[in-house]
């Protein structure tokens, strides 16, 4: 015959020590290779970006010494400008890998916007000039030879044009059906130009190039924004991997604050797979932003997801120690109550372990006095993850069966309780006889598995 | 409670002589300690000085109780040494090993033993073990479980008494208070119905009351109301012989004060004044019901203060303390008389030293003790009390009572007014008496009661005195023949009293003996006269002695009385002796005086008219009085009185007279008279006559006792009346008072010789009958001449000759009844009554009133004359006669 009692441990001591553990939410991030590592993967990124975009460059240039002596010197200022743009967001981002800010990042948008705006202008003073040139087809109509030479060569320049941007530059991702429409206007003025009337054909084949030459401006422009937002895209994310990798080990604060020597926080352990999940989605957005196919938009939003990722690791690292801290004030509570037994009833502590094992669960400790009587404490938390802690007195009683007798002694173990200190509720009785099982200590670490991520 | 504990090895043998460990085998569930002495502090044989819990400790494990745990209030589970604690659990007490980590050291969280929340990390109410102290070693006081609550406590305890594996003794220190006060009394006192269901001798629960005795303990169990089972042990225990399961606790004996003695004065540097006085002082300081520990606060003091322990320290602490040096046999050997007392002791001695040697010589089936109650019959002051004291010393010193103390008990300190009280007073007051004497003086008193609660005194007694046969010895003193009555009382109390000793009245040298050494010992010499009146004041005390004569006690009074009235007469002058004018007036009646001139004693009779054959009677006992003092010899007995003669003769005035004389003359110490007559004397109800005549008796010794008409006494005889057996009585009590009683039977001559004829003893005492004959007529006129007189007035011209034949005619007319001197008395008043009535007709004299006088004074006073007329008619003679 025997009693069930459960008793409330107070919750400000819960919260104390949470407040304690809030500090774990700051994630470690000056782990001591973690700017390297992040730049060196980085770097990496950068390198293979920019390589590509160069090697397009190159290829362009190629093409643009290919054009008529009309056309190329306008084409070669672009590239050149265009190669320069490139060049300087390069060396930018290389030389602030892994450590890029926000407000150097809005300099360098404001120097990209620049000189985009410049190139504009070049390429504007060479329409004008363009435009002189196209004076000149008054006079070619005149001279038939020579106006169908000017156009053969306009006609040519825009082919090479449009091959450039249908072979090199992803112009269907910015301006989809443009080059087809600029190339059936090239159609047209070489069916003006077949029927002789090159004036005609002049006019438009030269519309169309400088249509094409900017498209193809646009293009480089808007891929080489990509590239940038790709690349801080992917240093964002690499660094979270990297910050979830530096924290998957902790070290424990104690009561005052400051780190415990010989203790460490097992996040992995601790968060039972939170923070695993966490590096998988990391990852998962890692490979996105590192798809060449993935636009700049999507870019931005993986870029920015960054910083919830490592709010999400924060809070994970948090719970993952707060889980560890409560464990240990359950045995904590165990420790406290044995004694007040021990004081108040004279039983000693014979057995204790966790449920199967494992310290993220309940805690039982069991008691036995010299006459034979048996008290399993079962430790828990209420709710997972919140403070209230309860802990059920199940006691093993041979010697009365005497419900006034058991009363009598329960109400000493919470008067014991609360003499020494532990604000509890009085016990409340639960119904039912408690389970003779619980006895039996020992089978938890029957039942332990292994645990993950340790030998 | 977690007192200085270190516990005294266990040695062999009792530590403490007054702590029965006989208790502690007795084979019952409880052992219950009680008695004045359980919180006291106790000297054992090492000479340490040890508190209740210590000496008991050290007993139980003597007694082979492995496991010694001590419950209190405060405490519900303590042990006073380390091997009880650790027999008890199996773990000590956890300890922190370091700040900030948990208790038990086999609890461990993901954090190791580490503390994280603020959780019995207290350092006050957790920490109590961690004393550095206590952990310091074996030899520290052993670490409490306190807080160990009341419910946990009473399982914690059942189970240990329970328990088979080990002896285990449960000790309740304080038991009132646990009792009283417990949280748990339900559980108590299941477990203690269940205990003693369950004992079978291995353990045992002892609990200590502060009660004198066991029958307090029972009252207090029973005031509690929920220990009905330890109140039903506690009173069986007293209805059982020898009392297995409980131990009184008493004041500390001899053997124990004199290790007080040394502790003190090797710890304290206590002196001892005379190493010759040692053993007497102990002797005085283990009579006293005083406790070591107060014992031990005056040896301290007084080595303190740079006193030595002599006799005038105990003096300073025990009034009137005996530090007679000598041992009790000395002492009683010294004493004057008393031989059969000392040939009693004698006897005992031997008996005692025979029953040793048998034992030595290896008969163990040796003679029981001897019994030690003992009577002591003999008047007051005949030094019962003083022997009564010797006893307990030679019953101690022959190892027949532990202590040797006397307890004095009245006989009101036993009997109670109110029923069932009574048998706790005996109690009571044989717990103090317990291992010393029990002196119950006059303890007849306890039979003596018709109806109040004797019987049940005497009862209670008895048994005690069977229960505690061996711890107690009780001597009941008192008059020989009142202890005679007190014996036969009940029939238990003749067989326990086995031994009657006599105390004699001290002879009166053996009493001056006793009040010159009293005397001289307070310092005053007598001077040679002064002893030879003190000689003659004793020899006639003892002489007029009665029932209440105190012997010594006397003695003691007379000698203070003395130094009294010297001290304050010769002041500094000390070297002055005690001269006759220091003894107390009081005591001077015994000086005899010289017989005085009978015609100074018997002047008085001249005022009265006739008597003289009476003048001549008592002139002769006067003269041979004088005569006998003349040739140096002891006076006589005073002589019984027969006076015969008719009413209104003087028999009653000379009576009066004679005390007077007889007192003058020596002859009574008193000289009252007490006047009697057959209503007095004799009852109307079997069994009532002879105590009114004893009473009568007892009111007239030392003076006379007046039986007028004595005759009527006798007169009932032959018809059954109790008048017979009021002169048997008489006639007994005057044989056995000679000396101190002088008895007048006055009546008409011829009834008077029936008188004598009723029993023949009477006519031998009454020896000097002494007639009063009738008056003559012209004794009878003088007579009222002189009553006239008396009364103011005068008898005028022919008065006298008219009352002469007025009387004459009265005495004619009825000579039985006529009242001679009372018919004279009853003439005068009729004569007053009609000379008033004259003076209303006529008109009343002119008295000397201030108006009618010179205002210079009174007037002398005329005498009125009375007139023949205002005499009756002779002829008529009268109503007056009778």
């Amino acid at each position: 015959m025997s009693g069930r009692k459960r008793i409330q441990v107070d919750e400000s001591e819960w919260y104390r020590l949470q407040r304690n553990a809030q500090k774990l939410k700051e994630v470690q991030r000056n782990l001591p290779r973690l700017i390297d590592d992040v730049r060196k993967q980085t770097r990496a990124d950068i390198d293979r970006t920019f390589g590509r975009v160069e090697e397009r460059q190159r290829r362009h240039e190629e093409v643009v010494r290919g054009l008529s002596e009309q056309t190329r010197q306008l084409e070669a200022d672009t590239s050149r400008r265009l190669r320069e743009q490139a060049r300087e967001l390069h060396r930018t981002l290389d030389e602030t890998a892994g450590r890029i800010q926000e407000d150097s990042r809005r300099q360098l948008a404001a120097h990209q916007e620049a000189v985009r705006r410049e190139i504009a202008a070049e390429r504007a003073e060479r329409r004008a000039e363009t435009a002189r040139l196209s004076a000149e087809i008054d006079v070619m109509k005149q001279d038939r030879a020579r106006a169908e030479e000017t156009v053969r060569t306009w006609l040519s320049d825009s082919r090479a044009m449009a091959g450039l941007i249908e072979r090199s530059l992803p112009h269907e991702r910015y301006a989809p059906g443009e080059l087809d429409r600029l190339t059936r206007r090239l159609s047209t003025a070489e069916q003006n130009a077949s029927h002789g009337r090159f004036d005609a054909a002049l006019a438009v084949v030269q519309e169309t190039y400088h249509s094409l030459s900017e498209l193809r401006l646009d293009i480089e422009q808007r891929e080489l924004e990509r590239s940038w937002a790709q690349t801080a895209a992917v240093e964002a994310l690499v660094r979270i991997g990297k910050l979830i990798e530096g924290n998957r080990e902790r070290p424990v604060l104690g009561a005052d604050g400051r780190s415990l020597p010989g203790y460490t926080l097992d996040v992995t352990y601790w968060s039972a797979g939170e923070l695993d999940e966490l590096g998988q989605e990391t990852e998962r957005a890692l490979a996105r932003a590192r798809d060449d196919g993935t636009d700049t938009g999507e870019l931005h939003a993986l870029r920015e997801r960054a910083p919830g990722l490592e709010g999400a690791l924060g809070e994970t690292v948090e719970r993952a120690g707060m889980r560890q801290l409560a464990s240990q004030i359950r045995v904590n509570l165990a420790d406290a109550v044995a004694q007040t037994l021990s004081d108040y009833a004279f039983y000693d502590l014979v057995d204790s372990e966790y449920q199967d094992a494992d310290p993220r669960g309940a805690y039982y400790a069991k008691l036995r006095h010299d006459n034979g009587n048996e008290i399993v404490l079962d430790i828990s938390q209420a709710v997972q993850d919140e403070g209230e802690c309860v802990i059920r007195v199940h006691s093993y009683d041979h010697d009365v069966t005497a419900e006034a007798d058991l009363t009598a002694r329960a109400r000493a173990i919470g008067q014991g309780l609360a003499a020494e200190g532990h604000q509890v509720s009085e016990p409340v009785s639960e119904k039912g006889d408690p389970d003779p099982l619980l006895r039996d200590i020992e089978r938890h670490r029957a039942r332990q598995q292994p645990r993950p991520g340790t030998a | 409670m977690t007192g200085p504990a270190t516990p005294p090895a266990p040695g062999p043998g009792p530590a403490v002589e007054r702590f029965p460990a006989a208790a502690l085998r007795g084979g019952e569930p409880f052992a219950v300690l009680y008695g004045p002495g359980v919180d006291d502090v106790f000297v054992d044989g090492g000479h340490q000085v040890c508190t209740l819990e210590e000496t008991l400790w050290r007993l139980l494990r003597a007694e082979g109780y492995e496991r010694i745990v001590f419950s209190s209030l405060s405490d519900p589970v303590y042990f006073r040494d380390d091997a009880s604690r650790d027999r008890s659990r199996r773990a000590a007490a956890p300890r922190r090993a370091a700040p900030r980590t948990m208790r038990h050291p086999q609890l461990r969280g993901p954090l190791g033993g580490m503390l994280v929340s603020g959780l019995g990390a207290g350092g006050g109410t957790g920490e109590r073990g961690a004393d550095p102290a206590g952990a310091a070693g074996a030899t520290g006081p052993a670490p409490s479980a306190a807080g160990v609550s009341d419910p946990f406590g009473v399982m914690t305890l059942a189970g240990y008494l329970r328990g088979r594996g080990q002896r285990t003794a449960v000790v309740f220190p304080y038991a009132e208070e646990v009792l009283r006060h417990h949280n748990a009394a339900r559980q108590l006192a299941h477990a203690m119905a269940d205990w003693s269901q369950q004992s079978d001798g291995h353990n045992l629960w002892v609990l200590v009351f502060r009660r004198p005795t066991l029958e307090a303990v029972a009252g207090f169990v029973a005031g509690q109301g929920g220990f009905p089972l330890l109140e039903t042990f506690v009173r069986q225990q007293m209805e059982t012989p020898g009392r297995p399961g409980t131990a009184r606790i008493g004041f500390p004996q001899a053997a124990e004060v004199e290790r007080l003695i040394h502790a003190t004065r090797l710890r304290d540097g206590l002196r001892i004044g005379d190493w010759r006085e040692l053993a007497p002082i102990v002797r005085v300081m283990a009579g006293q019901p005083w406790k070591a520990r107060t014992w031990r606060t005056e040896l301290v003091r007084l080595a303190r203060q740079g006193g030595a322990l002599d006799a005038d320290a105990v003096r300073g602490w025990v009034e009137g303390a005996d530090t007679d040096p000598r041992p009790a046999w000395e002492r009683l050997d010294a004493l004057p008389g008393l031989d059969a007392v000392k040939r009693h002791f004698e006897r005992l001695r031997a008996q005692v030293e025979a029953a040793a040697a048998l034992r030595e010589a290896g008969h163990t089936a040796a003679a029981e003790p001897p019994a030690l109650h003992l009577v002591f019959a003999g008047n007051p002051g005949t030094g019962k009390t003083t022997v009564a004291r010797l006893v307990g010393e030679v019953y101690r010193d022959l190892g027949l009572l532990g202590r040797g103390h006397v307890v004095e008990a009245k006989v009101r300190d036993l009997v109670a007014g109110y029923v069932g009280q009574t048998a706790a007073l005996i109690d009571e007051t044989v717990e103090r008496a317990l291992d010393g004497v029990l002196f119950i003086d006059e303890a007849y008193g306890l039979s003596d009661q018709r109806d109040g609660f004797g019987g049940e005194a005497i009862q209670t007694l008895i048994s005690r005195m069977e229960n505690d046969r061996g711890r107690l010895a009780v001597v009941a003193a008192g008059y020989p023949d009142k202890m005679e009555e007190f014996l036969e009382a009940n029939p238990g109390l003749r067989s326990r009293f086995p031994t009657v000793l006599d105390f004699t009245d001290y002879p009166p040298d053996t009493l001056l003996a006793i009040l010159l050494g009293r005397l001289t010992r307070r310092g005053p010499r007598p001077s040679p006269e002064a002893e030879e009146e003190l000689a003659r004041i004793v020899a006639g005390m003892y002489r007029t002695r009665d029932a209440t004569f105190g012997n010594a006690r006397e003695m003691r009074t007379l000698a203070d009385e003395v130094y009294a009235l010297w001290a304050a007469r010769v002041r500094r002058h000390v070297d002055r002796p005690v001269v006759p004018g220091d003894i107390p007036e009081a005591y001077r009646t015994h000086l005899a005086p010289p017989a005085p001139d009978p015609d100074g004693l018997l002047a008085e009779l001249d005022r009265y008219v006739g008597l003289g054959p009476v003048r001549g009677h008592l002139t002769q006992l006067a003269n041979r009085l004088r005569l006998r003092q003349a040739r140096g010899g002891e006076g006589f007995a005073a002589p019984h009185l027969l006076f015969t003669g008719p009413p209104g003769t003087g028999k009653t005035t000379v009576a009066r007279l004679v005390g007077r004389m007889f007192r003058d003359l020596g002859l009574l110490r008193k000289g009252h008279v007490l006047e009697v007559t057959r209503a007095e004397l004799v009852g109307v109800h079997i069994g009532e006559t002879a105590p009114k005549v004893q009473k009568a008796v007892q009111d007239a010794l030392d003076g006379v006792l007046f039986i007028d008409e004595a005759y009527s006494l006798a007169r009932d005889s032959s018809y059954g009346g109790y008048g017979a057996e009021a002169i048997d009585t008489l006639t007994r009590e005057m044989e056995h008072w000679r000396g101190r009683l002088v008895v007048i039977a006055a009546g008409y001559p011829r009834e008077m010789a029936e008188f004598l004829d009723a029993n023949s003893g009477l006519k031998s005492r009454f020896t000097e009958p002494i007639p009063f004959p009738p008056y003559s007529t012209a004794d009878l006129v003088e007579i009222l001449r002189r009553s006239a007189a008396a009364e103011g007035y005068a008898l005028g011209a022919g008065v006298a000759d008219r009352a002469a034949r007025w009387l004459e005619r009265g005495r004619a007319a009825d000579p039985a009844g006529f009242g001679n001197a009372r018919t004279v008395r009853g003439l005068l008043e009729v004569m007053e009554g009609r000379m008033a009535a004259r003076f209303a007709q006529h008109g009343w004299p002119q008295g000397p009133g201030p108006d009618s006088g010179t205002g210079s004074g009174p007037a002398p006073v005329v005498p009125l004359e009375f007139e023949p007329a205002d005499v009756p008619d002779p002829a008529a003679g009268g109503p007056l006669t009778g």
